[in-house]
């Protein structure tokens, strides 16, 4: 993966989660794809400028989460697994929702208005798409 | 996990001033550690009495295990808050006293650091600009294969450039079976590059934690855990 | 040691050659001026001794502060080094300047006798080689205590942080120095001092034998009393060094 990395660090989060929220977004995104070797740890910790035992750690819970696999005197690779990406993709989606709803619960959106404005979004983007088309 | 530095019931005082009281701590092998705390907190005492240039009044410090003293001179790589090098030095003079001096100073290491750092072998020490001294500094210390490294302030009074620069050579250099301690108080720009912090506060430890642990329990940076503990 | 001597010589090079330099311009300048005879004799060797005493003096104070430097400098007290090899590296600079200075003087009175007159006067002096030798070793023991006297008291004054702790050294000096004599006075009488030997072999030309040999063996046990000092003050210096002089 020789790629730059570029991540905003929030310090007041656990910095093991955010990197591993980052890779799995970069598996998501297509960026790593399946197979793909991602970068040792130390290779990782200069370019981020991160503690080691930190991505060390990182990598740790994603293997334990089976998205990032050791092959033995290789390094690290991303799970050829697509049911494992297809389950981060649904995660990370939930989470996403979650967010949306709960935002818009504190709005005062009931269930019906909700899908009502998200299927008028989509309706618009529809409708710009074809007249910049 | 190897107690590479313990202290126990340290105390010190210069004159009637206290500036160490009742420290206890462990420190284990691979770890980076920030030393936080305020101007006159007691960094610098701890540091030097782990480094053997001071005797605590009472209690005791032990690298590995042994009691700190000529032996242990040996395994640990300290950088003060003044130079060790002298004012006629050329860059490689300073390179060849470490060593001559020690044997665990590794060239090789020297030599991959001195170009990280943009330094030259026959540039004069005493025309180097601050950030660029306090670079051979550190290429000094981390230039020797130590158990334990202790930085003191590294990163006060540098430029952000210098400031970066020496903390890509900390991550990039340091080595797994060792430890590196390092005291500060711009704790917002490093404290990513910690493991472990420890508050020290008139001399007395405050909080000795992991900073995942610190941030996941309080929802908080270093940074602001660091400002609040030492709000006035 | 030797690489501790390495970088006390490193970083005195400089003034130390220069001062040598100056040195023998003015010993030129005052043989020039009195083999144009513009200075008598007791003029110019006057103040040639004077020079030789000013340069060695300023030589062992750099010696001195050199010490004082490095038991109060991070990166030497840093070193995994015994603080004893701090205290006799400072000892052999010492030695080193005075041997220096002893033989520069020693070839300028060589030549100063070679072309002069006063190399008739030489012949009358028949050196007896031992009690020469004799000389030398005491001189250089009594030498080498005043140097760890000097030591100790500097290491002493840099275990107090206080301010005057200076003082505090120097004091200690003249009650150390005054001790000892009165201590060796009352032990072993009035000692001889070391230039007696000298002066006696000037002298004498028919003298007897047995002089010198008092001389001698009034030599000894001060001479082991102030080893034995010597190595106390050293020792002490030595754990001052170890667990009180704080940097």
């Amino acid at each position: 993966m020789c790629h730059e990395v570029s991540i905003e660090f929030d310090n007041n989060l656990p910095i093991y989660l955010q990197i591993m929220n980052y890779i799995k977004k970069q598996i998501i995104t297509g960026k790593l794809q399946p197979g793909d070797k991602i970068p040792s740890v130390r290779e990782l910790a200069v370019e981020l400028q991160i503690n080691p035992n930190t991505i060390q750690r990182t990598f740790q819970e994603l293997e334990r989460e089976e998205i990032v696999e050791t092959r033995r005197g290789l390094g690290r690779y991303v799970t050829s697994e697509e049911s494992k990406i297809m389950s981060i993709k649904k995660e990370m989606a939930g989470d996403l929702i979650q967010h949306f709803i709960q935002g818009m619960q504190e709005l005062g959106f009931k269930e019906k208005d909700i899908l009502t404005i998200v299927s008028d979004a989509f309706e618009t983007d529809k409708s710009n798409l074809k007249e910049e088309g | 996990m190897e107690q590479l530095l313990h202290m126990d019931q340290v105390n010190k005082n210069y004159g009637g001033k206290i500036a160490l009281q009742n420290v206890s701590l462990t420190v284990g092998s691979g770890r980076i550690i920030g030393l936080l705390g305020t101007n006159g907190s007691g960094k610098s005492t701890m540091m030097k009495i782990a480094a053997g240039l001071i005797q605590p009044a009472s209690g005791t410090a032990e690298i590995l295990g042994r009691p700190v003293g000529l032996e242990t001179k040996a395994l640990v790589s300290f950088m003060p808050d003044r130079p060790l090098t002298e004012s006629w030095m050329k860059v490689k003079d300073a390179l060849q006293f470490y060593e001559d001096f020690y044997t665990d100073f590794d060239p090789l290491k020297a030599e991959r650091m001195l170009q990280f750092m943009n330094l030259n072998l026959g540039d004069k020490i005493s025309t180097l600009s601050k950030g660029m001294n306090e670079r051979l500094q550190l290429t000094l210390a981390l230039s020797r294969n130590a158990s334990l490294y202790l930085l003191d302030e590294p990163i006060g009074g540098v430029d952000p450039v210098a400031r970066g620069k020496i903390l890509d050579a900390i991550v990039e250099f340091y080595n797994e079976d060792s430890s590196i301690i390092i005291s500060t108080h711009l704790v917002r720009d490093i404290e990513r590059i910690f493991d472990e912090v420890i508050f020290i506060r008139n001399g007395e430890l405050v909080l000795h934690d992991e900073v995942e642990n610190i941030r996941l329990k309080h929802g908080k940076s270093i940074d602001d855990m660091f400002k609040e503990v030492f709000a006035e | 040691m030797i690489k501790l001597l390495k970088y006390d010589w490193k970083r005195n090079a400089g003034s130390i050659s220069g001062l040598l330099a100056v040195l023998m311009i003015v010993q030129v300048l005052i043989g020039s001026m009195y083999y144009t005879g513009r200075w008598d004799s007791e003029v110019s060797i006057g103040l040639s001794m004077m020079v030789y005493g000013i340069v060695s003096t300023i030589l062992l104070i750099m010696v001195f502060k050199t010490y004082d430097y490095n038991i109060r400098a991070y990166h030497r007290r840093l070193l995994p080094v015994p603080p004893l090899s701090s205290v006799t590296a400072t000892m052999i600079q010492a030695s080193a300047a005075m041997i220096l200075i002893l033989l520069l003087a020693a070839c300028h009175i060589w030549v100063f006798w070679s072309i002069s007159e006063w190399s008739e006067v030489l012949q009358f002096v028949h050196v007896q080689w031992s009690h020469v030798l004799v000389m030398l070793v005491s001189g250089f023991l009594k030498f080498i205590f005043f140097v760890a006297i000097v030591l100790f008291c500097i290491t002493v004054s840099r275990s107090f942080r206080s301010k005057g702790s200076i003082w505090i050294g120097i004091l200690l000096f003249f009650i150390i120095q005054s001790a000892v004599s009165w201590v060796s006075n009352k032990l072993f009488g009035e000692a001889p001092l070391t230039y007696q030997i000298l002066t006696v072999r000037l002298e004498g030309r028919n003298y007897e034998t047995a002089a010198v040999e008092e001389v001698v063996n009034g030599f000894w046990r001060p001479m082991l009393l102030e080893l034995i000092l010597t190595i106390a003050l050293v020792y002490v210096a030595v754990k001052l060094i170890d667990r009180k002089v704080e940097v």
